[in-house]
């Protein structure tokens, strides 16, 4: 559309409508034709109209029922409402895989660290253990956290080893029971090697006095 | 021009023979995967070699001096725990010295895996074929030598994919990987340095086995056993796995010996130990759900006793002979 030249016969509707096709056609600058959208609802409408005759005489698709528009940006809404909120934003270049294992990595690596060190505080005050050996938590694979489980008599003392997993003395002695169950099984074989779980942990002052 | 008529010919057959294009020092290799499995475990139990292990798990590294000599029919071998406390196993055919100079104990025990199967001693059985397809990738070099190295991938979710490094000249197992989901590799045991073909020593095992003086004695004895007439019995056994021996045995714990049933499962690769105690030895076990590098360890009450399964394979198969073993009586 022509730019038209506001005269002083025009009315401020006319005015206005023409400020606005000035804006649409990007013959006008920002202002104040945004001020005018902003603040008009007659405007926006207007604005609105102008848009549609552009876009239905480049293209017969975009000469929708305006229900249409408003039905997709209502159902939109909802489904932004009823999607979960993420607290900490991801990386959007990052696969989500990789982005749930660093989300995961971060919160599992704080509480290994701050276990490993709860770990060494509890270990360094614990008393000379008994006869019955230390009690060891053990993590599960799914969850770093970590249970207690009692060995004995003695009040539990925990054996934390790493923030990963702890050696268990009870577990040791079955652990040498099922690796010795093959028969004479030379080490240069898969599974022959004795794995010597025992000295994967270092033996700190609460290992159990095994008699092997 | 009259040479060129044999060209079609020679092509042909260069291609379906291509063996005879390969080098002359790959001639004695085993073309098919079942001489390549029995060729790596008769290079372990016959050949003579010593050097040093490492073993390593969830970032933990441990390493033990191997030796292995084989006089006549007669295995014999020598393990030295060189990380953490010290351990010497000796062991001539099925009889094991363990000796810890460190507590003044040793153990000795008769490992016979007292099965039907005689074949249920090896560690890589023909049957593992069945369970695992062998691939071979490439060649690479491990502890100064050249390996051939094979991934055994399993046909099904039920157990890990072990990758060998088998040494081309032969045929001793150079490395082994445990490889879990994920392609991670969960453990893995290599040579850091072997000889092969030293001569043999057998008197330093025998030697090590006698000279216990001031050392405490432990006897293990095993006693075998039948599962049905413990009263128990595998209602659904999980594909692959036989019954490779089941035995009554001590188990020495913190609280003292005590008696329990062990079932052992193999698929001709890797084992799988079934526990199983009364619960009144062992007031104060808890369910357990662990995992060290690939060992998996799964213990569940079933009534009035403590079940406990233990293996290199995902928590899924545990689980799973956890749940097929039902009390007859």
């Amino acid at each position: 559309m022509n730019a038209s030249r506001p005269s002083s016969a025009s009315t401020p509707a006319e005015e206005r409508r023409a400020m606005l096709s000035a804006l649409a056609d990007g013959e006008a600058a920002a202002e104040p034709g945004c001020t005018l959208w902003r603040d008009d609802a007659q405007a926006r409408a207007t604005w609105h109209a102008y848009h549609l005759i552009g876009d239905v005489m480049r293209s017969d698709d975009l000469a929708a029922r305006p229900a249409r528009d408003a039905a997709f940006l209502a159902s939109l809404r909802e489904r932004l409402a009823s999607e979960p909120v993420v607290l900490a934003p991801a990386a959007a270049a990052v696969p989500r895989r990789q982005a749930w294992l660093r989300r995961a990595a971060v919160p599992a690596a704080m509480a290994a660290g701050f276990v490993a060190v709860a770990g060494v505080l509890v270990v360094a005050r614990a008393p000379a253990p008994g006869a019955d050996g230390p009690v060891v938590a053990v993590g599960t694979p799914s969850n770093p956290a970590l249970q207690l489980t009692g060995a004995g008599a003695a009040p539990p003392q925990p054996l934390v080893i790493s923030g990963r997993f702890v050696r268990d003395p009870q577990l040791d002695a079955y652990l040498r029971a099922h690796r010795d169950a093959m028969g004479g099984v030379p080490a240069a074989l898969p599974g022959g090697m004795p794995r010597n779980i025992e000295t994967l942990a270092p033996a700190g002052p609460a290992a159990a006095p095994a008699t092997r | 021009m009259h040479r060129w008529r044999w060209l079609p010919v020679v092509t042909l057959v260069s291609l379906l023979l291509p063996a005879a294009a390969v080098p002359a020092a790959d001639a004695t290799e085993p073309a098919d995967a079942r001489s390549w499995l029995a060729r790596v475990h008769t290079a372990a139990s016959q050949r003579n070699y010593q050097g040093t292990m490492v073993f390593s798990a969830g970032g933990m590294l441990s390493s033990s001096r191997v030796a292995h000599f084989c006089v006549g029919e007669q295995s014999f071998e020598r393990l030295e725990a060189l990380d953490g406390r010290q351990q010497r196993v000796y062991r001539v055919n099925d009889a094991v010295h363990t000796v810890l100079p460190q507590q003044r104990v040793a153990v000795v025990e008769k490992r016979t895996s007292i099965s039907s199967l005689p074949s249920a001693t090896q560690a890589i059985e023909p049957r593992a074929l069945e369970q695992y397809e062998l691939l071979r990738e490439g060649v690479e070099r491990v502890a100064g030598r050249e390996a051939q190295v094979f991934l055994l991938q399993p046909r099904d979710a039920l157990r890990y994919a072990q990758r060998l490094w088998a040494d081309k000249a032969t045929g001793l197992m150079l490395r082994a990987d445990v490889i879990g989901a994920d392609r991670a590799v969960l453990e893995s045991a290599a040579f850091s340095e072997v000889e092969v073909g030293i001569k043999p020593q057998p008197d330093s095992v025998t030697q090590g086995m006698r000279n216990l003086d001031g050392y405490r004695i432990v006897r293990l004895q095993q006693v075998p056993t039948q599962l049905d007439a413990e009263g128990w019995a595998l209602d659904s056994p999980v594909a692959g796995f036989r019954l490779a021996s089941c035995v009554k045995r001590p188990l020495e714990t913190a609280s003292g010996d005590a008696q329990v049933l062990q079932a052992v499962f193999s698929d001709g690769l890797t084992h799988i130990s079934m526990f199983i105690e009364p619960q009144a030895a062992r007031r104060n076990f808890t369910d357990l759900n662990a995992q060290i590098g690939a060992l998996g360890t799964l213990r569940q009450r079933r009534g009035d006793y403590w079940i406990t399964v233990m293996g290199d394979v995902p928590t899924a198969t545990l689980k799973a002979f956890a749940d097929a073993l039902q009390r007859r009586r």
